[in-house]
């Protein structure tokens, strides 16, 4: 006989789970009794102990997101489980496999307004892809097998199961099933298929628009086939980056707000837009109504209600790529010579674009340059290195000037954008992946927000390496501010920051702050080379600040800071 | 989709089997809210087959179609049937949308659902 918490370590043995993040807490002492004696049970799964269970969250997220296996974190009732709720909301609209289990009260105290009692179950609804709360012992097991299938099944997600203190601590007698419905797999039809094929063909200008469901589906490698065969043009979303590969001499870069400025303009003019795994988020079209006005659309997913909701599309296909993508490869692996050269006229526009539109690394300011500081690294970090981000300025320089040639390399938070999101997720990302290097590029206003995992580090002694990009300010709001708020600076300044490096030291983290550029190239090949934790500080210029822009409610086109001006202080570009 | 007299903000039912879930309406509530609808009646009734059918009127001025998908992609539910049409809604509403056989719904999916 064994009792709940047992059991709830025993069936995430049995899911391959061998490594787990959480913060332990009353309600939830069980499961931690349980993992404390995981061992003697021969069902050995390592704790991760964060400093905060949004830490632990954001490190399941890393986990998962640089390997593609479900994370595992875990928390206590009440304010234990609602840290965690950012995390997962995150992990949500990311579509990151999680599953997360919470203590909950004693059922006698349910509804009561019991010490450290929130209905956490009632806030997953809106977080969460779906939650379990387990009120009898004997569905403990099928509940969470049936979390790992959903949390990974069709489009991923995160999934809670709240689990009352006295379920976990009593004897399980038998198992139950929890008989949920399983979803079907649908497949492309041949005429979508024909259709699909049809539009491609008859199309003068197709660019592929790739999200992040490619990688989601793993056929980033059929992907990288089909654009060989047909020398099509490509852009990625954010969470796009990576799935083709950085040589690929027809990929155009990141579209959207921020994208390149020659990926915009070649999206705008397309014809035909192919978009894989993509939901035409408002960050990456602008206004909705000009996006890619002159194309017809191809749109594939695996959630059919990501189609047609925001863009009507001339062909819809509810399909998983890993169905669709290698069958459209396979069409195209012999095609006509005739059909690959009526789209050489496009791809010379799309190279001229790209000439024009190159990224430009000679700017006039006098302080360190943190794009060429980011291309820079992105040259001498080996391939494999992951790149974890936090969100603002700097996270969007990585996206503009790193290379990828996986999206699991690179870790930024798409959806929800969430400030501390790359301390702990480079803490999850090193312990699924020891043996590559790990870089959180935070920003100084974002790594204050989960700045206690430098705990965990210290304690696991993961070397998780961390480049500090501070320009002593909130910078993309400050950039916002200054650009649309006619330059009040409310409360974006953050000068009275404290001394990092010192702060990294407190934990054993050795560290370095460099403020010129010449100093940039020794410190990046040291940091590089480093073997353990280390933190890089570099006060960049605070004048700096993210182009090309596509102002709120703009056409893509008509993106600023673009060309010529790119890279001067904002008062140079209007 | 057809109008409500008061404002014309227009009005659609939904037909829902579901599998059976104490947390089940709450659920589709909230999905209802999110995509931008007012639930304006709602019933819905256990079956013998340990499943649960769920009549429902929403309206507001977001898309169907994706409050239907939405509706779709929950786990728990199993059927999703959207009628929109003005003179089948009117229809629908002068029988009492709950606890009935929607005509415009094949019968074989009604009769599996009514057990």
């Amino acid at each position: 006989m064994k009792i709940g918490a047992d059991l709830i370590i025993d069936t995430l043995y049995q899911q391959g789970v061998t490594e787990v993040f959480g913060y332990p807490g009353g309600t939830i002492m069980p499961v931690y009794d349980a993992l404390f004696r995981s061992n003697e049970r021969n069902v050995p799964i390592k704790h991760y102990l964060c400093r905060h269970e949004q830490g632990a969250g954001f490190a399941a997220v890393g986990f998962s997101r640089s390997t593609g296996k479900t994370g595992v974190c875990i928390a206590t009732s009440g304010p234990g489980a609602t840290n965690l709720i950012t995390a997962l909301a995150d992990a949500k609209l990311d579509s990151v496999p999680v599953v997360a289990i919470t203590g909950q009260v004693p059922r006698p105290l349910m509804g009561t307004n019991a010490f450290q009692e929130v209905d956490v179950f009632g806030l997953s609804l809106a977080s969460c892809k779906h939650s379990f709360q387990v009120m009898d012992q004997s569905e403990l097991e099928d509940t969470i097998n049936q979390a790992f299938r959903i949390a990974n099944e069709g489009r991923p997600g995160p999934v809670l199961i709240d689990i009352p203190k006295d379920v976990q601590m009593n004897t399980v007698i038998k198992q139950v099933a929890v008989n949920l419905p399983t979803s079907s797999t649908q497949l492309m039809t041949e005429d979508q298929f024909d259709t699909a094929k049809s539009l491609i063909l008859k199309a003068k200008k197709p660019v592929f628009y790739v999200g992040g469901g490619v990688d989601i589906a793993g056929v980033s490698d059929q992907l990288n086939a089909l654009l060989s065969h047909t020398q099509l043009p490509a852009v990625t979303t954010l969470k796009g980056i990576g799935s083709i590969k950085s040589s690929y001499p027809h990929f155009m870069g990141m579209l959207g707000m921020h994208g390149n400025g020659a990926a915009n303009l070649a999206v705008q003019e397309c014809d035909l837009l192919i978009a894989l795994g993509a939901r035409f988020d408002d960050r990456v079209t602008g206004k909705l109504s000009s996006f890619a006005a002159k194309a017809k659309v191809l749109h594939i997913d695996v959630d059919n209600s990501e189609l047609n909701k925001l863009r009507q599309v001339e062909l819809a296909i509810t399909c998983g790529l890993e169905t669709a993508l290698p069958a459209i490869e396979q069409q195209f692996a012999v095609i006509d010579a005739s059909d690959k050269q009526q789209w050489q006229a496009w791809r010379d526009e799309c190279a001229e674009l790209k000439q024009i539109h190159q990224w430009n690394y000679d700017c006039p300011a006098k302080g360190i340059y943190a794009p060429a500081l980011l291309n820079e690294l992105s040259n001498i970090m080996p391939r494999s290195t992951v790149i974890t981000c936090d969100v603002g300025q700097h996270q969007m320089w990585v996206a503009q000037h790193m290379k990828f040639d996986s999206t699991k390399n690179h870790l930024s938070s798409g959806g929800a954008g969430t400030m501390g999101f790359g301390l702990p997720v480079a803490i999850g990302a090193k312990v699924a992946r020891p043996n590559d290097q790990v870089i959180a590029v935070c920003g100084d206003g974002s790594i204050m927000m989960n700045i206690q995992e430098l705990g965990t580090i210290k304690r696991f002694n993961l070397g998780v390496k961390i480049l500090l990009v501070d320009n002593a300010k909130l910078g993309m709001v400050k950039q916002w501010q200054e650009l649309f708020f006619d330059q009040r600076l409310s409360e974006t300044d953050l000068s009275d920051n404290p001394d990092f490096v010192k702060l990294a030291s407190a934990f054993d983290i050795q560290g370095r702050t460099i403020t010129k550029p010449s100093e940039v190239s020794q410190a990046l090949k040291e940091f590089v080379e480093f073997d353990g934790a280390f933190i890089l500080h570099v006060k960049i210029d605070a004048q700096d600040n993210v182009w090309p822009l596509v102002p709120p409610g703009a056409a893509n086109q008509d993106m600023i800071g673009n060309g010529p001006v790119e890279n001067q202080p904002i008062k140079d570009v209007g | 989709m057809t109008k409500n007299n008061h404002n014309e903000t227009p009005v659609a039912h939904f037909f829902l089997i579901c599998k059976a879930n104490p947390i089940l309406l709450e659920r589709l509530l909230q999905t209802v809210r999110y995509r931008g609808f007012q639930v304006l009646n709602m019933s819905s009734n256990d079956l013998e087959n340990g499943d649960t059918e769920v009549n429902f009127l929403v309206k507001g001025q977001a898309k169907l179609t994706t409050l239907k998908k939405s509706l779709e992609t929950i786990i728990d539910v199993q059927q999703c049937y959207l009628t929109d049409d003005k003179a089948k809604l009117a229809t629908l509403l002068e029988m009492g949308f709950s606890n009935m056989i929607n005509p415009f719904i094949s019968n074989t999916a009604q009769q599996q659902a009514v057990g």
